[in-house]
């Protein structure tokens, strides 16, 4: 693979001068086109003429790729009280300090489960229809990163429900495996994970 | 300028990639363009290589850089796993420039 090296020149089109100019790389900061954050510090084949950025090389992409995943995006959803109090209640059953420290790294670990478990989706939508899951006086907003919430979108896409419907489903799936039907296996690797990604 | 056909291109342009001597367009504004999956690494070298491998005649278009119409672009429109593939680039000295990897 070609590395390039900062002051090393090149040739490309620049979107200013409108014509194919000489180049060099240099180390520069770069805005993400959606507006949401930029990426400091990578080579970049900078126009000789009027200094507009003209190409960035290959070897930029892990640096770009590592802003881009860590971006935090937010899931929206309106639920009863109590399915918040059921996040709670097994954030404590966990017994690992603050519950409400818990709940999202919770719903974050069951939305990846949840991805590839056919059976917890088959749940996920029989309990959002339930009585229970019924209600919207409080609201969730839940802070995850990309990887995350494309699992969700592709989630959303496969069950055909909407976020707050999925949420629900996820929160009394929850309730089932750690408040009604809790398995000491399941708590034991729970307070595992739950461990490394608070 | 010289035209080439689609199996020469592929392979100047498959040539360039296994070198690595890949560069890539930003977008009008000169930000990253967040659509170009290679650029932010959604995709690999090794798996655009095979996207232009599987692109067949009719799935390639040579076309005019819409800033300077005398550079050759080439639009390559594979389809893999019922996905289509959108890939446009150009070359320059021994450089190829994407402007648009998605699908």
């Amino acid at each position: 693979m070609k590395i390039f090296k900062e002051g090393e020149k090149s040739r490309g089109i620049c979107q200013t001068c409108k014509k194919l100019v000489p180049t060099t790389f240099k180390v520069t900061t770069v805005p993400l086109c959606s507006g949401k954050g930029k990426v400091d510090n990578i080579l970049a084949a900078i126009c000789d003429q009027c200094a507009h950025l003209v190409s960035i090389p290959q070897q930029s992409t892990p640096r770009i790729r590592e802003i881009i995943a860590s971006r935090k995006r937010s899931i929206e959803a309106r639920l009863p009280r109590h399915l918040l109090d059921i996040l709670i209640l097994a954030g404590d059953k966990l017994e690992m300090g603050s519950p409400e420290s818990l709940k999202d790294s919770l719903i974050r670990y069951y939305i990846a489960m949840a991805e590839e478990d056919k059976t917890m989706i088959k749940n996920i939508k029989k309990f959002s229809e339930s009585d229970f899951a019924k209600g919207t006086s409080d609201r969730l907003s839940l802070k995850v990163n990309e990887a995350i919430y494309q699992i969700f979108e592709e989630l959303k896409a496969k069950t055909r429900l909407s976020k707050t419907q999925i949420i629900k489903g996820l929160i009394l799936q929850i309730n089932q495996d750690i408040l009604q039907k809790p398995t000491k296996k399941l708590i034991e690797n729970l307070r595992k994970i739950m461990l490394v990604s608070v | 300028m010289l035209h080439f056909g689609l199996k020469k291109i592929r392979r100047l342009v498959v040539e360039k990639l296994i070198d690595g001597r890949i560069q890539h367009e930003p977008d009008r504004s000169g930000n990253i363009d967040e659509k170009n999956l290679l650029l932010v690494g959604k995709i690999t070298v090794e798996e655009v290589i095979e996207l232009i491998y599987a692109t067949k005649g009719f799935q390639y278009e040579l076309s005019k850089h819409h800033t300077l119409p005398v550079i050759d672009v080439h639009i390559f429109k594979p389809e893999k796993n019922r996905i289509k593939w959108y890939i446009k680039c150009y070359l320059v000295g021994p450089d190829v420039i994407f402007i648009s990897v998605h699908h």
